[in-house]
Order: C-alpha cells, then sequence, then structure tokens
C-alpha cells in the first residue's frame, strides 16, 4: 500500500510535525528563551504583549508564552483525539465483529444500535453528558489521574463514536466470511474468538484503520469545540479550545491570541484528513483504476 | 451403524440444500434454489470418489454440507459410523480431526496475513496437539512431505506460485492426520503442467497416509486419472454413479454420454462423435418437472417430462437414473 498523491505526504507531514511538536513540548519551549516558559502557571503580565525576539508569537493575558502553550496544546488535542479513536475503535471492532460473524437478530439488534448512535448529533450529546456529570476530578476512579477533565472527554467521545467504524467492521467481515480461508479455518474446527482475532479482523484491519485517522481529526475538533464552551478540558490547562475562549475578549486589539491557536486547529485537521483521505484511496481499488 | 459393517467411510442419505430466495420489503421467502436435492453417496475407505458436474450442479454445495460449513435442510451425513449432522457444535468441532478439505482457489484459500508456518501449525493449535519446537518440527515435516522446502515457513503466502500455495493448503489439510479429505476442484485453478504434479502428489499422499478422498471437479479428464469410482451430478442430483473404468467405457445416462463426447481425445485421427447439447443448465430455482435433463436430452421420450427417474443399479454396482436404462424406474421408492 503507498499513498497515492502529493496531497496526502503533505498531510502525512503535517501529522508528523505535531506528533514531534507535542511529544518534544518540554524540550523545545526550553529552547525558547531565558527561563523555561510555563505553558501553565500566570506570569501576571496584563495586557498581551505582541509577538517579538523574546516571545516569538506574544504572550497572552496571563503573560504566558503562546508558542508554550501551543506546544502544549498540541499534546492535549493529539491525546484526546487518538484516545477517543481507540475507544470508539475498541468498541467498533467488537460490535462490528460480532454483527458480522453472527449475522441474524444480533446483527439486527447491533446494527439498528448503531443507527441510533449514527443519527445522535455527536457533539451536542457530548455536550450535554458532559455537562450533566459531575466534576471529573470528584468522580471514583478519576479522582487520581492527572487530568480527569481530559479523561472524561475522551471517554465520552469515544463512546458516542463508534457507530461508523462498527458499520464499516460489520461490512468487511460479511465480505471475509465468504472466503476460502475462513471456511478452512472453521474446517479445522477454530473457534468463533480465534475465526475473529486471527481471520477476519486483521484483514478488516487496513480501510478501518484509514476511517479512524479521520476519526481522530474529528475528535480533536470536538475537544476544541467542547473546550471553548467550557465543558472540555478545564483552565488553565493549554487546550486550543480554551485558548480561544481566552482570546476573545482581545480579538480586536490583540487578536493573534486567537488566531494562532486557530491555525494550529486548522492546519493538524487538515493533516489528518488529507492522509487519511490518502490511506483510504491507496487502500481502494477502483480508485486508483481511476487514476490510470 | 451401517456404515462400519459394508465398510463405507462416508454414507450420505438424501442430502438437501435449499437456500431461501428473498424479495420485497419484508424479505418474504419466495422461492428456494434447491442446489442439492437429494443427494445419496457412499465412499469406501481408502477409495477416492471423483463427484463431477458443470458449475452450478451443486458439487461444491454437496461438499460443504458434508464438512457442515453449509448446514444441509434434509438428509443424513454419517461419517465412520456417526451422524455428523445430529453432532453439537463442539462434537463437531472435535470431529473435524477426520475430515478436512482443499479448496479450489489458491489465492483466497490462504490467510495473506499469516505466514506459512502459522497456516500449517493452526490446526495443531486448534486441537492441542503440539507445541513450540515440536510443532515447528511437524510443520516442516509436513512441508517436506507435499514437496516444499521448511524454509517456506517464514514466508507469506503472496511469495509463492499457485502450485506452491495449492500444496500449502494441502499440507495444513493433512496437519490433523485425517481419515477423509473433501478435495473441492483442487486443481481446476492451475496450470495443465502443475495441475498433473498436485494430482500426483494427492495420490501418493493417498497411499501413504491411507487417506479417503471424495475429489469435485468438473472436468471428467482429470477425475479420470485420479478415481476408483466417479459420480456425476447434475442440478443437485446424482445421476450416474460407476467405477471409472465402466463409466467412460459403458457410459449409460445421456448427460454423461454428452460429457464424455467432449472430453478432448489426444489422437488426431481418432473420430468422435460430439454429442452437443442444447440449452443451458436449467435455473436450480425451477427445476423442471419429471427428470431435470429431459428438456436438453437428445433422445427423452415422454414420460421423462412426468417423471422423476430413480437411481437404480444396473448390475455391479453401475446405477444410474434414467427412464431409458431402468424402464422400471418410475416406479415409488421402496
Amino acid at each position: 500500500m503507498t499513498l497515492p498523491t502529493g496531497v496526502s505526504r503533505i498531510g502525512l507531514a503535517i501529522v508528523i510535525l505535531f506528533t514531534l511538536a507535542a511529544i518534544f513540548a518540554p524540550a523545545l519551549t526550553h529552547l525558547l528563551g531565558q527561563n523555561p516558559y510555563d505553558p501553565v502557571v500566570p506570569a501576571g503580565v496584563i495586557p498581551p504583549t505582541p509577538p517579538g525576539p523574546s516571545h516569538p508569537l506574544g504572550t497572552d493575558s496571563l503573560g504566558r508564552d503562546l508558542l508554550a502553550r501551543l506546544l502544549y496544546g498540541a499534546r492535549i488535542s493529539l491525546s484526546v483525539g487518538v484516545m477517543a479513536e481507540g475507544v470508539a475503535l475498541l468498541l467498533g471492532l467488537l460490535i462490528g465483529g460480532a454483527a458480522g460473524l453472527y449475522g441474524g437478530r444480533v446483527d439486527e439488534i447491533l446494527m439498528r444500535l448503531a443507527d441510533i448512535f449514527f443519527s445522535l448529533p455527536a457533539p451536542l450529546v457530548a455536550l450535554a453528558v458532559i455537562a450533566a456529570l459531575p466534576d471529573p476530578s470528584t468522580l471514583p476512579g478519576l479522582r487520581h489521574l492527572p487530568e480527569p477533565s481530559l479523561v472524561v472527554v475522551f471517554l465520552v467521545l469515544g463512546l458516542i463514536g463508534w457507530a461508523g467504524i462498527a458499520r464499516l467492521v460489520r461490512g468487511q467481515i460479511l465480505v471475509l466470511r465468504e472466503l476460502d480461508y475462513t471456511a478452512a479455518a472453521r474446517a479445522l474446527g477454530a473457534g468463533d474468538g480465534r475465526l475473529l482475532m486471527r481471520h477476519l479482523l486483521p484483514n478488516a484491519l487496513a480501510p478501518v484503520l484509514a476511517t479512524a485517522t479521520l476519526g481522530v481529526a474529528g475528535n480533536i475538533l470536538a475537544e476544541a469545540w467542547l473546550s471553548f464552551l467550557g465543558v472540555g478540558a478545564h483552565p488553565p490547562l493549554p487546550s486550543w479550545g480554551i485558548m480561544i475562549t481566552e482570546g476573545q475578549n482581545y480579538l480586536t486589539t490583540h487578536p493573534w491570541l486567537c488566531i494562532y491557536p486557530g491555525l494550529a486547529l486548522l492546519l493538524s485537521v487538515l493533516g489528518l484528513n488529507l492522509f487519511g483521505d490518502g490511506l483510504r484511496e491507496g487502500l481502494d481499488p477502483r480508485l486508483q483504476v481511476a487514476r490510470q | 451403524m451401517i456404515g462400519q459393517e459394508n465398510g463405507n467411510l462416508l454414507e450420505v442419505r438424501g442430502l438437501k440444500k435449499y437456500f431461501p430466495i428473498r424479495r420485497g420489503v419484508f424479505s418474504r421467502v419466495s422461492g428456494h434454489v434447491r442446489a442439492v436435492d437429494g443427494v445419496d453417496l457412499a465412499l469406501r475407505r481408502g477409495e477416492t470418489l471423483g463427484l463431477v458436474g458443470e458449475s452450478g450442479s451443486g458439487k461444491t454445495t454437496t461438499g460443504r454440507c458434508i464438512l457442515r460449513l453449509l448446514e444441509p435442510t434434509e438428509g443424513s451425513v454419517v461419517f465412520d459410523g456417526v451422524n455428523l449432522l445430529g453432532l453439537s457444535p463442539k462434537e463437531m468441532r472435535k470431529m473435524r480431526r477426520e475430515l478436512q478439505v482443499i479448496f479450489q482457489d489458491p489465492y483466497s484459500s490462504l490467510n495473506p496475513r499469516m505466514r506459512v508456518g502459522s497456516i500449517v501449525g493452526e490446526p495443531l493449535i486448534i486441537h492441542k496437539i503440539a507445541k513450540g519446537s515440536e510443532r515447528e518440527h511437524r510443520v516442516a515435516d509436513l512441508l517436506c512431505k507435499v514437496g516444499l522446502d521448511p524454509s517456506a515457513m517464514k514466508r507469506y503466502p503472496h511469495e509463492f506460485s499457485g502450485g506452491q500455495r495449492q500444496r500449502i493448503g494441502i499440507a495444513r489439510a493433512l496437519a490433523l492426520r485425517p481419515k477423509l479429505i473433501i478435495c473441492d476442484e483442487p486443481v481446476s485453478a492451475l496450470d495443465v503442467s502443475v495441475q498433473a504434479q498436485v494430482v500426483n502428489l494427492l495420490m501418493d499422499l493417498q497411499e501413504e497416509f491411507s487417506l479417503t478422498y471424495l475429489f469435485i471437479a468438473h472436468d471428467l479428464s482429470v477425475v479420470e486419472h485420479i478415481s476408483d469410482r466417479v459420480a456425476v451430478m447434475y442440478l443437485g442430483k446424482i445421476v450416474e454413479v460407476a467405477e471409472a473404468e465402466v463409466l467412460y467405457r459403458n457410459p449409460q445416462h445421456p448427460y454423461t454420454k454428452a460429457l464424455l463426447s467432449a472430453v478432448p481425445v489426444p489422437d488426431p485421427t481418432a473420430k468422435s462423435e460430439r454429442i452437443a447439447l442444447k440449452g443451458d443448465l436449467p435455473s436450480p430455482a425451477a427445476p423442471p418437472p419429471g427428470c431435470a435433463f429431459h428438456p436438453r436430452c437428445p433422445v427423452a421420450v415422454e414420460v421423462c417430462s412426468r417423471v422423476v427417474p430413480r437411481l437404480l443399479d444396473s448390475g455391479g454396482g453401475h446405477l444410474a437414473s434414467c427412464h431409458l436404462v431402468h424402464p422400471d424406474s418410475s416406479g415409488a421408492p421402496p
């Protein structure tokens, strides 16, 4: 499998860039200047300073370096996006796998359930669910985790977002289970578990991963959206959504407070979408023929 | 049961497989495709029974019903004295050690994401026969038996040619030391030059492991070489069964005669009278009344369109279902 178009390679480059930024955020902020720029603790200088030699992207209303916050924000966006998709993937593989393998009534019930989840306005439901939950830091089991508010966000996004993956997996399995190697495994006496884990899911995985890449982009947007509305990451976490909320008040005088996190969001989502589309096209033989 | 007394390893009686045709919004069953419509077969221990017929005659479905890869609609499959159709899923999984299958398409029959070692070793894992280095040793041994180098273990199926892949499939089927192997057109997808190699391999293995084969094919010339007896299938029914030599020398059913006349003879001076059949195989969703072959039969008489002929013995185990061969075959079954 190859990435077909130049555009999807650009997408991959952007994804790699953001991933590296997220991983090396501490080291990169150290490189920035005299003192380690803390993305969280306020320095107490008001108003925001414009971009300059000591702060390449300027500071926010609490004197925190904007670039440092953006770098740490990439950690939040990417990890919530990937973790939420991980939850969706796990549910989608299990539910879609069971529906495809057993068929009949099991299939009927699980796929109608998927239809219901598919018809939900996901961000609104996530908003309602998270708003209805008590403060995450008081929830048992979450209290000792480093960022309880982020854990709630990715769990809710994952629990809502599995339906598309489940449908895709089911469709793949309906095709794969008619192939001779599946029949051979059954003739050898393989049970349902082995059939699913060794023969069906591994061969269904490639298109599912392409779709999951697009899902990560959607989750990043959803996280920013929720944080913007104040139900996602809790301040003072440097989530891009929170940064835009905080920058709103200075939109006319200091627009870069909103522009930079907005651009980071745009670029990362664009990169993931280009890359995901490229993956999907690369996997679809019909599209390859069309290009030739 | 009967199976053990008369030395038959497999006895299939009255096997039927109907696929429902669903139509409309509410998936109402509007009819059935009679893929297999009352098949009787018996396999003696150690023999090869060739099962031939056109595409769509139900030979593959018959094989899959015997293996219970498809659940038959009706009938019984008695293997080594045990009715397979009466087994629970768990008992059936155990029984699968005894009967295995080789598929037609060497490309779709091997999981592309598993190494050859895992493919051939999988049955040993499933039935907890061998672990670790013992399993590796057995897999290497099996690969040698089918004429492949043991180094093949570490490679993936796509690295092999069609013939080699078919050998991998054979090694997998052999791993459990089964008594019966159902060969579902194992050479139809291969080059002619490779076909003979694989057929000869199957015959060698049969001798070494005293295997019984049900050899499904659409090509009479391949079957002639490997089979002890041959059964001819038409539209879900067996129309003629005989010792291979007898069938090829003295076919009785008009359909068998037509099939044999289509086999190319490697002798340019030989004059063959080719019997060309009219029309296509009728739809198994609406089989013709009476003898299913009568609309295409060159010698059909009036009774053929009314009465279903029975498969009767014309002496020496040569069975045929034709009113012209057995004028009395219209009677009710005993």
